[in-house]
């Protein structure tokens, strides 16, 4: 049972990152997710402070505005002090991090947040969190619902959302033109980044949620390059790197999404060094046939 | 040296990937003469050029510079990329640009001397530059910008100016403007190859061009192969009448 | 006597607040050089990929070394990075993922690497572990004597390769074909930076550790740049910056209790990096209004 929970939990994240992570790569977003991801911290950390609670609702709503602080904070720096993209998201996600590991330590007394699980979570603990009602029905692991309940957003809003996100990648004159609010998908792509990081930290770790978001994606991407096939490998090699983690992180008596994260890892470069193998010329161009 | 060549291009061929950019290129460069690379987009007119300047490698054949092998000769050539291929928002000013030309003749841990500053000062002055050196290069106006890498290749003692379309982007007055430099170094004896795409102004200034789509159409005075019939084929246009 | 002198005196008198201040300020300055020549070569990022690709090297180095000692644990932490920084590129070579994505991809498998090597090291009872998960935060206070002597004779070394290849590396940054013209092979400068990059961020990830980094080598960069239009002067600047915010960021740690060093010194080189943009915005104000 212990194990089912596991890999239900781990699958519902690797499918969540898996079609989050396609879109993200598509734009070239992969190294903002790195961003988001660190820069939810003091959102997390406020939204303690000022509830008190360690309650899910509030810590998401915490994520998720300090994720659009930190997207905004990237744009707005990058238009009004001219410096490239990637210093602009650089110097965003550092100073928002350190500012809530600052909020941490200045309320070490009062906050429970551990830091270990903040950042690196543990699969291994998830069964133990379970959800058991009043009458003693076991409902399973808390993460694996409000995982499931994320995992119908990320489906709606990936189905609605993704020909206007990869059209705003292309070009965003002639997404702007065919009257795609540019800016609205934008940010509403980082609060559902947020969103997702969130509610999977305490299975894998913040930090570790990226690896779910972008390497699936990246191995699909060696081999197809229509945006509807990217998506549908990709959530199978997360899925399946997530149930032979497990097995093997079981063997090897170490992390298990640390496991399951190197074996994407493998598993990417496996896949690369094949196509080199076999001569096949990537050819540059993309065909973003939806 | 008395060869009326400044560059050869011997069977030279250059592929991409195994799609071919130019094949089987041989061709002669006048000596003290200004000759334009010329044809359609795609006709691998800049990957001649690269090739000419020694900064890719052809896959086959090779280029003479001066009837010597162009290792020999390779700081006599001096190449201006395209526009696009610079990074302008690279902090370096004028005058540092044009002193990195001088940077092999200094150690380490030497200083510009009094002598290294000249030289620089009068490529400056020569190109028109003066009062703009402390200017980082992506605030010139893009005249200024030709001209200040032509100060670079200047300083250098280049007898061979190799530029990639420079005249993208400039105006009436800045294309005039790098005409009339374009013919003053000719006129000191060096030799210039432009790769150009503008008809309309190619009779000012050169004197022989090269017509390229893949393969050498046609080659000699530039009246003779821009009123000709091999022109019209490379674009596609309809025999004249 | 206000805090200032305070501070002041014990800056001599107390030996952990100076091993503590000279190593960030060895380590700021190295870092903040080798940053701007990332940052020109529009490679910032870079730094974030190099801090998680430096992990397996240093816990691979703790488990066949089975010591604590920094001059190994570098060395690791060197040779892992340069790894990273190196199937970078030759993912960028070889296949049709950006940039950005590559460096996502190796970000994270090589941090998924890590910690499932920090959970094995933690599962088989290794001696002197302690200590080794302060590399994600950092842990300044940590630093010893004997630390302070590696890290200085290996920014020593920095130093002296960036000063003797200044002119080649600028050569080469700039316009790498005529850097070919002048007999330098660009490769082999493209390398040196790297190795340079890896070798910074394995010095300093005590003192800040592996998620802030980054912050260490893009903040004094990009606040330099804003000012300067010669890559010397950016340097020097830069390099200005990073002593100011380093000695400022330990300095706050120092005066309030249980402060970590590492986030005080990334919020303070923050600070430093809005000021340069707010006046020099109020410069070209100013000037345009005469």
């Amino acid at each position: 049972m212990t194990a089912f929970y596991i890999i239900i939990v781990g699958s519902l994240v690797a499918l969540n990152g898996a079609m989050l992570g396609s879109v993200l790569l598509l734009r070239r977003m992969s190294m903002i997710c790195d961003a988001i991801v660190h820069a939810i911290l003091p959102g997390l950390v406020i939204a303690y402070l000022f509830t008190s609670s360690r309650g899910s609702l509030a810590m998401t709503f915490g994520a998720i505005s300090s994720g659009i602080v930190a997207a905004t904070l990237v744009e707005f720096s990058q238009q009004k002090f001219q410096i490239t993209r990637e210093a602009a998201i650089g110097i965003t996600f550092t100073t928002l991090f350190s500012i809530g590991i600052i909020l941490l330590a200045l309320f070490a007394g009062q906050v429970e947040l551990d830091q270990d699980c903040v950042l690196f979570g543990e699969l291994a603990y998830v069964p133990l969190d379970l959800w058991i009602t009043d009458e003693g029905l076991n409902l399973g692991p808390h993460s694996m619902w409000s995982l499931a309940f994320l995992t119908i957003g990320v489906i709606t809003y990936v189905v609605v959302g993704f020909r206007p996100l990869v059209l705003c990648a292309f070009d965003k004159e002639f997404a702007k033109l065919q009257g795609i609010k540019v800016q609205l998908w934008h940010y509403s792509l980082m609060l559902m980044l947020s969103l997702a990081a969130v509610t999977s930290f305490h299975a894998v770790g913040a930090i570790m949620v990226m690896g779910f978001f972008i390497l699936p994606p990246a191995t699909a991407f060696l081999f197809v390059s229509n945006v509807r096939s990217l998506m549908l490998i990709s959530c199978s090699i997360g899925m399946l790197c997530v149930i032979s983690g497990y097995f093997l992180a079981q063997y090897m008596n170490v992390s298990i999404a640390g496991c399951i994260i190197t074996l994407n890892g493998v598993v990417f470069f496996a896949a690369l060094s094949n196509r080199l193998y076999l001569k096949l010329n990537p050819s540059r161009s993309i065909d973003r046939t939806i | 040296m008395t060869t009326n060549s400044c560059l050869t291009a011997r069977n030279l061929s250059f592929s991409f990937d195994e799609i071919p950019a130019i094949q089987d290129i041989n061709v002669e460069f006048a000596r003290g003469k200004i000759t334009g690379i010329m044809g359609p987009n795609g006709g691998g007119k800049s990957t001649l050029l690269q090739c000419l300047s020694g900064i890719i490698e052809p896959q086959s054949g090779d280029v003479l510079a001066f009837d010597d092998p162009l290792s020999e000769h390779q700081k006599k050539i001096s190449y201006i990329p395209q526009k696009e291929k610079i990074d302008w928002d690279f902090p370096i000013t004028v005058q540092d640009l044009v002193k990195t030309a001088l940077y092999q003749r200094l150690k380490w841990y030497e200083c510009f001397s009094e002598e290294l500053l000249k030289l620089s000062e009068e490529a400056i002055l020569k190109m028109g530059l003066v009062g703009l050196e402390n200017k980082q290069i992506g605030q010139l106006s893009g005249g200024q910008q030709q001209r200040a890498f032509l100060a670079r290749a200047l300083v250098s003692n280049a007898e061979v100016f190799l530029l990639d379309e420079p005249f993208t982007g400039l105006d009436v007055k800045a294309t005039k403007d790098l005409i009339g430099i374009l013919k003053k170094i000719r006129d000191e004896g060096n030799s210039v190859v432009v790769v150009h795409h503008d008809f309309s102004n190619a009779m000012l200034f050169l004197d022989d061009v090269v017509l390229l789509k893949t393969t050498l159409l046609k080659s000699g005075p530039a009246n003779t192969v821009i009123n000709s019939s091999e022109l019209r084929l490379a674009f596609g246009l309809p025999e004249q009448e | 006597m206000n805090s200032l002198t305070i501070i002041q005196m014990d800056i001599f008198s107390n030996p952990v607040l100076f091993n503590v201040l000279i190593g960030v300020i060895l380590i700021s300055v190295s870092t903040a050089a080798v940053g701007c020549l990332l940052y020109v070569q529009k490679n910032a990022l870079l730094g974030e990929t190099l801090a998680h690709g430096c992990l397996p090297g240093i816990y691979f180095a703790f488990i066949f070394s089975e010591t604590r000692n920094l001059f190994w644990l570098s060395i690791g932490a060197a040779i892992s990075g340069l790894i990273s920084s190196y199937l970078v590129d030759f993912i960028v070579a070889k296949s049709r993922l950006s940039r950005d994505g590559a460096m996502a991809v190796v970000l994270s498998s090589m941090f998924g690497l890590g910690i499932m090597l920090l959970s094995f090291i933690q599962q088989n009872n290794y001696p002197n572990q302690n200590g080794l998960e302060d590399l994600f935060f950092g842990n300044a206070a940590a630093m010893s004597g004997h630390d302070i002597r590696i890290i200085g004779l290996i920014s020593i070394a920095i130093w002296f390769l960036l000063i003797t290849n200044y002119r080649k590396l600028l050569l080469t940054l700039f316009d790498p074909g005529f850097a070919k013209f002048q007999g330098i092979r660009p490769k082999v400068y493209i390398a040196l930076i790297s190795t340079l990059a890896a070798t910074s961020v394995a010095i300093g990830m005590q003192t800040t550790g592996a998620v802030l980094i980054a912050a260490l080598i893009i903040t004094p960069a990009a606040s330099a740049r804003i000012w300067c239009s010669r890559l010397f002067d950016m340097i020097f600047l830069a390099i200005v910056l990073a002593i100011i915010g380093g000695t400022a960021g330990t300095l706050c740690s120092y005066a309030a209790p249980k402060m970590p060093t590492g986030p005080w010194v990334v919020v303070c080189m923050a600070v430093l990096f809005l000021l340069s943009s707010l006046t020099k915005r109020i410069y070209l104000y100013s000037t345009k209004s005469d």
